[in-house]
């Protein structure tokens, strides 16, 4: 093991594989930085450049380029409000008002310090548990990842805050989007109005983009100013990006704990960092000392969602390399490039090629350092982007909104779904209904529909009894009563001298 | 001084609660109508979502529509009593979302919404490298006050980084237009 580790460091630090690693690394960093452009899009662009390549130069390309994405997905959420990638939407709850108040040197080192911890602990989880996992992933069925999607639901709770009712209206509704398109069951096309471009579904792109970006962008039209605003002594300073990254580096306990939710749900083939995003949010206003200040500039908040999105990425490539299975989008297109670079996924990768899987390990910890050391060289010029004019701003930004939608499934039709939730985001903004559980459940629709039918047909109703499904039973019961009781304890709280705004997390 | 009933944002909140709960009921009442046209399998999950969205909503409608009435007396009495004083908003209030949506008037909604139609059309009818240089010109002319010389640098700027990023170099799809094809 530690030979393989060795002889995979020695092959990525190759200068022609190092050359390799940081083109893909310039190409992910400025695909992240777009809306829409996700990791799976730049890799399926990318995959063909791959041929004739020797395979950890093929890997540093990919890899380099993926795990990138993660990362400057980040900024523009941090910066500008939209999500550039849908599993960097968590990082606008709280990174956007940071940025609101001038703290956006601050809000950038602390993400980017979280991204960079987080990375090096999923390529880690990666690779300790890369000979050990198969076990258990192969012990968990659809009944325990229906009891997952479950469990990943009932976060609502927490990220709802004081608005639980609200917060259980918003995921009917996001099960009712999720639940448009072709059953896949009986194949009937269900609520698509005859039209065929609903039949696959509503896409999450688009969804994601409109209901973060969409609202932020007419809110900037309507006030006319800069995105930020106040003044403080931190702005466009390094000595607020350090006070970020010694932020990220003060809650490493948090970052260990929401960057081991990320690997672990990212192990969980088809659940991915959508959704991984969200629970470890949860996870984070749950254990915060200042839950009320989520959504509103936590930095905690954006710590854990920095942490989250770079650790998912080791965790969806154990699958991957262990059994062929993706755990999502992007590693489903890097399957393509095992069979490119020659290589087959499963035993192959853990015993006579362990030094190939050790050196996608080093890539993926190398890439994010080299991407968080050039994003921390470029946070002078992104910072002083927000104090522009939000006019200035508003033609790039709608630009960046259509084509980052239109990329879901090249129809113009992604646009009108982006253009239908960016209402919903105001809507949602305007009235103070939570935005969270309604995305939350968008995600998870589809797969706890699957699940719950693949349960059914295996299993009968005896499914429920399976133990693995049991205890996930009484972790949501337990979460259920935490969360219930927290909100009950939050609103009997005495009234402070001002009113402070209805705690949530639109 | 200001009375309460004149901050939208406090005085319409219930009401536009109250709507949008009832809205999602009829929403999720249709939705329910139309599980009925499909077979028993594929209607068993999204009936258990639709009936729980139902009953929320309409739980959710009712509680807020009982509590307005009930302190509807209430807050007759506290009128005629003498109005109370609201606390101006501090800066960071002003600069969040809710208070923005509530508080731009109808001119600016119209405008603003006018704007990103325009955008939406052009997109559709000449393709989004002729749009966005369009928008970008005519939006920061008229819509930001810029002076035409700045306009026209940003929007042929922003062209030929959309051109060089997605047709030149990356070659990603991007919306072409009805007329054009570009």
């Amino acid at each position: 093991m530690l030979e393989a580790i060795a002889s995979g460091l020695a092959a990525v630090l190759q200068p022609a594989t190092l050359a390799i690693m940081l083109l893909g690394i310039l190409i992910g960093f400025l695909v992240g930085i777009l809306p829409g452009l996700g990791g799976a899009v730049t890799l399926a662009i990318m995959l063909p450049f791959t041929f004739g390549m020797e395979p950890v130069q093929g890997f540093a390309f990919l890899l380099g380029m993926w795990v990138v994405t993660s990362t400057t997905g980040d900024l523009t959420s941090v910066l500008f409000g939209v999500p550039g990638e849908a599993t960097s939407a968590a990082a606008v709850m709280d990174g956007y008002p940071l940025t609101r108040k001038g703290q956006g040197g601050r809000a950038l080192g602390a993400v980017l310090t979280s991204s960079a911890m987080g990375a090096i602990f999923g390529a880690v989880v990666l690779a300790l548990s890369i000979t050990l996992i198969r076990p258990v992933v192969l012990a968990l069925g659809a009944p325990e990842f229906f009891a997952l999607t479950v469990l990943g639901l009932t976060f609502v709770i927490t990220l709802a805050g004081k608005h639980l009712i609200k917060g259980f209206i918003m995921v009917s509704l996001g099960l009712l989007v999720a639940l448009v398109g072709v059953d896949p069951e009986v194949g009937v096309p269900r609520f698509t109005f005859g039209q065929l471009y609903l039949w696959e579904g509503i896409s999450l792109i688009p969804v994601v983009v409109g209901l973060f970006g969409g609202s932020e962008i007419l809110q900037l039209m309507l006030s006319k100013t800069s995105i930020a605003k106040a003044s403080s002594p931190d702005q466009n300073k390094l000595n607020g990006t350090g006070r970020g990254v010694l932020d990220a580096l003060r809650h490493w306990n948090l970052v260990l704990r929401t960057a081991g939710i990320g690997a672990l749900i990212g192990m969980l083939p088809g659940l991915g960092g959508s959704v991984a995003q969200w629970i470890a949010y949860g996870h984070a206003k749950q254990t915060s000392k200042n839950p009320d200040e989520f959504g509103k500039g936590a930095i905690d908040g954006l710590i854990a969602a920095g942490a989250t999105n770079n650790a998912k990425d080791g965790g969806s490539l154990i699958p991957t390399i262990a059994f062929g299975i993706p755990g999502g989008a992007a590693t489903a297109v890097l399957l393509g490039g095992f069979m490119i670079l020659g290589l087959t996924p499963g035993k192959e990768m853990l015993t006579t090629r362990l030094d190939v899987t050790m050196s996608m390990v080093w890539i993926a910890i190398i890439s994010n350092l080299v991407a968080v050391g050039l994003a921390l060289l470029f946070i002078r010029p992104l910072m002083k982007l927000t104090k522009l004019q939000g006019p200035v701003l508003i033609p790039a930004l709608v630009l960046l909104l259509v084509i980052g939608s239109y990329t879901a499934t090249n129809s113009f039709a992604d646009v009108l779904v982006m253009v239908a939730a960016s209402a919903v985001g105001v809507v949602c903004l305007r009235w103070d209904w939570p935005r969270v559980p309604f995305l939350l459940a968008v995600v998870l629709g589809g797969f706890a529909e699957g699940y719950l039918n693949l349960s059914n047909s295996i299993f009968g109703a005896e499914w429920v009894t399976r133990p693995i499904v049991l205890g996930i039973g009484v972790v949501i019961l337990a979460s259920i009563v935490y969360g219930v009781r927290t909100n009950r304890r939050s609103k009997s709280a005495p009234v402070q001298e001002l009113p402070a705004p209805a705690q949530k997390v639109n | 001084m200001t009375n309460p009933s004149s901050s939208p944002s406090l005085n319409t909140s219930a009401r536009a609660d109250i709507v949008i709960a009832f809205t999602v009921a009829v929403v999720m009442v249709l939705a329910l109508i139309g599980t009925f046209e499909w077979p028993a399998k594929a209607a068993i999950f999204p009936r258990v979502v639709i009936v729980a969205g139902i009953v929320f909503s309409l739980g959710l409608g009712v509680v807020l529509v009982w509590k307005r009435l009930r302190h509807a007396t209430a807050h007759q009495r506290d009128a005629t009593v003498g109005s109370h004083s609201v606390p101006a908003p501090s800066d960071s209030q002003t600069d969040e979302a809710e208070y923005v949506f509530a508080t731009a008037g109808p001119r600016a909604w119209t405008k603003a919404l006018l704007w990103i139609a325009f955008f939406l059309v052009v997109t559709a009818v000449t393709g989004i490298f002729v749009s966005s240089g369009l928008f970008a010109l005519l939006y920061l002319r008229f819509g930001a006050g810029k002076s035409w010389r700045f306009s026209l640098i940003y929007s042929a700027v922003l062209s030929i980084c959309l051109l060089a990023m997605f047709r030149w170099l990356l070659y990603i799809p991007t919306p072409l237009g009805i007329l054009t094809g570009f």
